[in-house]
């Protein structure tokens, strides 16, 4: 039973307005880089159709690159290998029909993941919500971005929300010593990883994060 | 840069994003433990690549700092705490550096 408390919905929400912002710093970021590369037309489907920074700034690297349609392709799926297991652990928490987690799966960023399983009992709304915020911010930054505009002082403070954001979630989501002792783990190793495997940096998270999550009973 | 593309992209991204939440039944019990010790390791990791530059070290000293500040607070457990203090401890840092 999802809690209906709009007071207690608006108080999880919170953490996410900030957010909004440093994700439409972002998408004007990358409407200003993708403007030297791609066509107006091309950049604004791109944002609406794809929504994820992540990806569409390396489809922008590799384009630059010089990389074909197989290199783009390869590199979404592996990035967006993470989505499956995210998918995995929120379904649990999501109730409702197939169609209504399947309209509300086009919200999981890893931000609205964050927010939503960190909710727990309110995590349908808060990834619906969050995630519609930070649809808007990303597609008003990309219009932005395209149609010249700059945030260049803000831009080191979005930045730093992030991983900010990231060890705020790990903090309201440990249980326990164990909980705490996984994600010190997994701090460690992927700081180490991507150092010695920056050529799959992007998958090393997710692979990290299963692996010291596979030992141990449940931390409760 | 093609239409076919951008769709093709569009439709990966959103496939990744609905299979295990819309389309896969339910795991087992035992999958579902697994994934429930996972968010705790999953945070702290994307945290840790976001704060690292791939091959090259850390990211820049602000961000570091705003990071240690959130870290400060981090066994209060809660979110907007984490937030506020890493955002200050990176505007403090910035305006003194």
């Amino acid at each position: 039973m999802e809690d209906r408390s709009a007071g207690a919905r608006w108080w999880v929400l919170l953490p996410a307005a900030p957010l909004a912002g440093a994700i439409g710093v972002f998408g004007l970021v990358f409407g200003a880089a993708a403007n030297e590369q791609i066509e107006f037309a091309h950049a604004v489907a791109m944002s609406l159709l794809v929504f994820s920074g992540t990806l569409q700034f390396a489809t922008l690297g590799l384009l630059a690159g010089g990389a074909g349609v197989l290199a783009i392709v390869v590199t979404a799926i592996t990035l967006n290998l993470r989505h499956v297991v995210m998918g995995a652990v929120l379904r649990p928490h999501v109730e409702g029909s197939a169609l209504r987690r399947a309209l509300l799966a086009w919200f999981m960023l890893d931000e609205s993941f964050g927010l939503a399983i960190s909710s727990r009992r309110q995590a349908s709304a808060v990834l619906l919500i969050s995630g519609a915020l930070f649809f808007v911010a990303w597609q008003a930054g990309t219009l932005l971005g395209l149609l010249g505009a700059r945030l260049v002082a803000v831009e080191g403070l979005a930045a730093a929300l992030f991983p900010i954001l990231f060890i705020g979630l790990a903090a309201a989501t440990t249980r326990g010593r164990g909980g705490m002792a996984r994600a010190v783990l997994a701090a460690i190793f992927v700081l180490t990883l991507v150092q010695l495997l920056p050529d799959v940096h992007a998958f090393v998270p997710i692979a990290v994060a299963l692996a010291v999550a596979m030992p141990g009973p449940r931390d409760r | 840069m093609s239409w076919e593309l951008i769709a093709l992209l569009g439709a990966i991204t959103y496939g990744s994003r609905a299979l295990a939440l819309a389309i896969i039944p339910p795991l087992p019990a035992r999958a579902r433990a697994v994934l429930d010790r996972l968010p705790p390791a999953l945070f702290a990791g994307l945290a840790a690549h976001s704060l690292s530059l791939p091959g090259a070290g850390l990211a820049g000293n602000e961000v570091v700092v705003g990071a240690l500040g959130a870290i400060a607070v981090a066994p209060l457990r809660s979110l907007p705490l984490c937030l506020v203090a890493g955002a200050a401890a990176y505007v403090a840092y910035s305006i003194v550096s």
